[in-house]
């Protein structure tokens, strides 16, 4: 009896393994169910980021996400969404976080415990890894917009007008879940012409 | 029996902090000085318009969140969505004190120019609460 019961899960084991033998990973869609961490950091030839030269990112984040501090989200996602931290230079935040009183022309001052604690997460969260966008910024320049940096100008290069936002950065026009710290490209809906990926 | 009153009791002291945190507020601006709050006078002063500055955005409380405390609100320059102020609608809003003095701080120097007193706070508490 036991016999007959190890042959039929013998059997059900190779049909079974038949479909998985058979799979191939084509990739014909391009962020199909992986997570970058899954898909490994060889480079894939449609992938046009190559953040992952320098390796695996500290904190298990892609390059198209991110984990936000709560507190940072809280005090600095208040007027605007809480931008990553890696979308500046470390010189940049702290020139930023030097003058709040003075934050593109309005008055966002912290109390000093606030704003040492967060100055030192920004200086820690840009610098982890060295973000792409941080270090294509030249060393001469310390932009405070993030827009200004080349490699923002570079990511953004293929979108084509109008979009109706008062600037480039409000990130979540057309980034739908960068509130959460996401900027997958599946995730893009440019408003008046659709999601990005087609 | 027992249970359901027990019941009833938790839920009711559970919902007092979100308005003796405001009680405690108002409190503090009769302290400092302020007399009986008045919510339309609250009102006036939400709806005020100072002129324009020099970005040409209109001083007033209503630029950003709206003549409705209900409605949510837009940030004049980044377009960010503003919850509403309205407690009625909004049951966290205005029931932390550092959180209130820390905008009240911002923003009355954004419109009037300079920080607002304990009466015009508390008027504008009160308007807001009545909303």
């Amino acid at each position: 009896m036991s016999k007959s019961w190890l042959l039929l899960a013998l059997a059900l084991g190779v049909v079974g393994s038949v479909p998985l033998a058979l799979a191939d990973r084509d990739g014909h869609e391009r962020h199909e169910r992986r997570s970058y961490e899954e898909r490994g950091y060889e480079g894939r030839e449609e992938d046009d980021d190559d953040d992952r030269e320098h390796g695996r990112r500290r904190g298990g984040d892609s390059s198209h996400r991110v984990t936000l501090d709560a507190g940072y989200v809280t005090e600095c996602g208040a007027c605007h969404v809480a931008y990553p931290p890696g979308m500046l230079p470390e010189r940049s935040w702290r020139k930023m976080m030097g003058d709040l009183a003075h934050h593109f022309g309005e008055n966002a001052e912290l109390d000093q415990a606030a704003a040492q604690r967060l100055e030192g997460y920004l200086v820690q969260a840009s610098g982890e890894g060295g973000s792409k966008f941080a270090r294509s910024v030249p060393s001469g320049m310390t932009p405070l917009r993030l827009t200004e940096t080349p490699k923002f100008r570079s990511e953004h290069d293929e979108l084509r007008g109008p979009v109706p936002v008062k600037s480039m950065a409000q990130c979540e026009a057309c980034h739908t879940r960068a509130k959460e710290g996401s900027y997958e490209e599946r995730e893009i809906v440019v408003p008046g012409q659709g999601r990005w990926e087609k | 029996m027992k249970y359901l009153l027990g019941m009833t009791l938790i839920s009711l002291l559970w919902s007092q902090p979100a308005r003796a945190g405001m009680d405690e507020i108002l409190a503090g601006y009769q302290a400092a000085g302020a007399s009986s709050f008045e919510a339309a006078a609250g009102k006036e002063l939400w709806n005020r318009s100072l002129g324009k500055n020099e970005e040409g955005q209109e001083k007033s409380c209503t630029t950003c969140h709206g003549a409705d405390p209900r409605q949510r609100g837009k940030h004049v320059k980044t377009g960010k969505e503003i919850d509403p102020m309205a407690p009625a609608v909004q049951k966290d809003r205005l029931t932390e004190a550092e959180k209130v003095e820390k905008w009240f701080k911002r923003n009355c120097t954004w419109t009037l120019g300079r920080e607002c007193t304990p009466q015009e706070k508390g008027n504008i508490l009160t308007f807001l609460r009545h909303s």
